[in-house]
């Protein structure tokens, strides 16, 4: 059973999920507009900037619409078009894996990321800011982790590494974002 | 690291970005509507070159077929001496005290449009063996056929000046020919047992009729090309063929030894059950508010007998429906025959053309004070005709020169759909075991 999208009412996402299998435009316009914000920040969550979260929306997005016949109509639709932007942004990782500094950031280079308002609380921007500057695996293992809610064993082998090389990833991905984060998390207490 | 702090990492990034939204940018919508055009465009090609490779195939077929046949029609427009063979076999039982019998000749033994005969193997004319050659009636007798038949003028395009009237194998070998020399300035009207006329089959001889009965198992390819078709998907849930059957009659019109033709008239009945759904208000091409239930076949309006008229977007649940289709059928179909001892198997493809007859489905209606049976509703939005190929294998059986009796394997698929302006574009497609009678004229 199709369960309820985001602020859209079963009813309604229903028909668009037909006007998509029907390839109609106007319906695949319209699921666009309703899921794409959600996505781009999923998108820019598993992406080094904006430009390459946009590159795995659109993969994604594309992906969606040709492949919409295989959705079952079963549980959630945005749980499922997540499940496909993470496969984007995966294959993306995958295919320029050799290309990636797979290495912490050193000091130098915190110096080089981006400077954070740490005045008042981050901004949402912000903090997405501080994910992008992960090196790409830790940037992985900490979105699956954190906000996908996958527990170290699943992330080792959806990965194919180790369980510890993926507690240590996201150990290390901690480490770097705390650095940036200390002065706001002391501010919070 | 402080687990306290690990944790209020996570809790910080997870809190903070739940909500967030970040809008794409403008172009990356026009990049993703760029890829869909294309892929469209792949898609509609990829369907219309289908479409375009079976019609060209079954053109291909009939063009190979109808030229075959063409070039067989004319070959036989030369002259066959076979009837004159059977014309005479009565007559002439032995010659010279011995038996004969009738002889088989092959079908090359034909005499060309310039009476040269174009057989081989024949040996010269023994002169001695000429009776009387030249006088009204002449005959050969040796054990082969004569090579002096390359000098009669025997055919239809000029008139014959001899006429082979028997020719008769004895047993073992010997060969018996009589000739009669028709004076023409005498009489110009040729006897009608002397003109030899090209080796026909009457219509009668060439027609066969096959009655059979098809069960069938029938299913709909279904395309949501249509722009209404939001609840496409649920109608093909919810909706599956029951029975399907075919009751008809084949005419084959057999074209030479090998392809036949058929055609002829069959009526075919489909039942579906639809389960229980909810069927809403809406206005109908009149103005009037409805009760719509959907099938994959087209639509229903329900008529409920209500007090208040029902607004656009109020429902009615609807129970188990049985929806019913009636097609009369008109195939035409190419066939080749692969004769095997007392069967024979007919491969054939072609076109069938189907027109509908009945189409209604009946339920019951519930909802608030209402509880009621509804019949006979007729199902709008089907095409009246539509058509589709059909492909068959018909094993025979014979059980004498008269009467076989068939087994029919049968697959039919419709190219048009039957339906317009519905949830869904319907092409059925079904496949039939069926079972039938051959009696020949």
């Amino acid at each position: 059973m199709l369960t309820k999208g985001q602020n859209i009412p079963i009813r309604e996402l229903q028909k668009l999920i037909n006007g998509c299998l029907a390839r109609d435009r106007s319906c695949q316009k319209k699921i666009y507009e309703v899921y794409g914000p959600s996505m781009m920040t999923l998108c820019l969550r598993y992406s080094k900037n904006r430009q390459e979260a946009e590159e795995v929306l659109q993969d994604g997005f594309l992906q969606m619409y040709k492949y919409i016949s295989q959705f079952k109509n079963e549980g959630s639709f945005e749980g499922w078009l997540r499940r496909i932007m993470i496969n984007c942004a995966f294959q993306r990782y995958r295919s320029g894996m050799n290309r990636f500094n797979l290495l912490p950031l050193t000091e130098e280079q915190f110096i080089l990321s981006p400077q954070i308002d740490l005045a008042d609380r981050l901004s949402e921007k912000e903090l997405i800011g501080l994910i992008q500057t992960l090196p790409p695996a830790y940037r992985l293992v900490f979105n699956l982790y954190v906000f996908e809610g996958l527990k170290h064993r699943e992330i080792a082998s959806l990965l194919n590494i180790t369980e510890g090389t993926s507690k240590s990833n996201l150990s290390d991905a901690r480490n770097i974002l705390k650095k940036h984060l200390t002065p706001a998390l002391k501010m919070a207490r | 690291m402080d687990e306290n702090l690990q944790n209020q990492v996570d809790k910080l990034f997870r809190e903070s970005l739940q909500s967030y939204r970040d809008k794409p940018s403008v172009e990356i919508w026009d990049n993703i509507e760029n890829q869909l055009d294309k892929e469209d465009d792949r898609l509609f090609k990829t369907r219309t070159n289908k479409r375009f490779w079976i019609t060209a195939g079954i053109f291909l077929v009939l063009s190979c077929a109808g030229t075959f046949t063409l070039f067989n029609f004319h070959s036989n427009k030369n002259i066959s001496v076979k009837n004159i063979q059977k014309k005479n076999y009565d007559s002439v039982n032995s010659v010279n005290n011995r038996v004969y019998q009738i002889l088989t000749l092959p079908d090359s033994l034909i005499l060309n449009s310039e009476g040269k005969y174009k057989g081989a193997g024949m040996t010269e004319l023994n002169p001695g063996n000429r009776n009387n050659f030249g006088n009204k009636t002449s005959s050969y007798i040796g054990n082969s056929i004569p090579k002096f038949l390359n000098y009669l003028e025997i055919n239809d395009f000029s008139l014959p000046e001899f006429y082979p009237l028997n020719i008769k194998a004895p047993v073992p070998k010997l060969y018996s020919i009589q000739f009669e020399k028709f004076d023409y300035s005498e009489n110009p009207n040729i006897p009608e047992n002397l003109i030899i006329k090209p080796e026909k089959h009457s219509l009668k001889n060439r027609l066969s009729i096959t009655p059979y009965f098809s069960q069938e198992f029938a299913g709909y390819s279904l395309s949501d090309d249509d722009a209404t078709a939001a609840d496409g998907q649920e109608i093909e849930n919810r909706e599956r063929n029951v029975f399907s059957a075919s009751l008809g009659i084949y005419l084959n019109y057999k074209m030479n030894k090998r392809w036949v033709i058929q055609s002829g008239i069959s009526y075919s009945w489909s039942s579906s059950i639809i389960d229980s759904a909810t069927s809403y208000a809406v206005k109908d091409n009149s103005g009037n508010v409805q009760f719509k239930l959907n099938t994959i076949s087209g639509y229903g309006f329900l008529q409920p007998s209500l007090t208040i008229q029902p607004s656009v977007g109020d429902s009615v649940l609807t129970a188990k429906a049985y929806s019913q289709l009636h097609y009369l059928t008109v195939p035409l179909i190419l066939s080749y025959k692969i004769p095997m001892n007392r069967f024979s198997l007919l491969v054939g493809a072609g076109i069938s053309f189907n027109l509908l007859t009945g189409a209604a489905v009946e339920t019951k209606i519930y909802g608030p004070n209402l509880d009621q049976d509804l019949a006979a509703i007729p199902i709008k939005g089907l095409k009246n005709i539509n058509y589709g190929i059909i492909v068959k294998a018909d094993l025979e059986y014979h059980i004498n020169s008269s009467w076989g009796v068939n087994l029919i394997p049968c697959f039919k698929n419709s190219l048009s759909p039957i339906n317009i302006h519905s949830a869904l574009s319907a092409y059925p497609y079904n496949f039939g075991i069926g079972a039938g009678i051959t009696y020949r004229f």
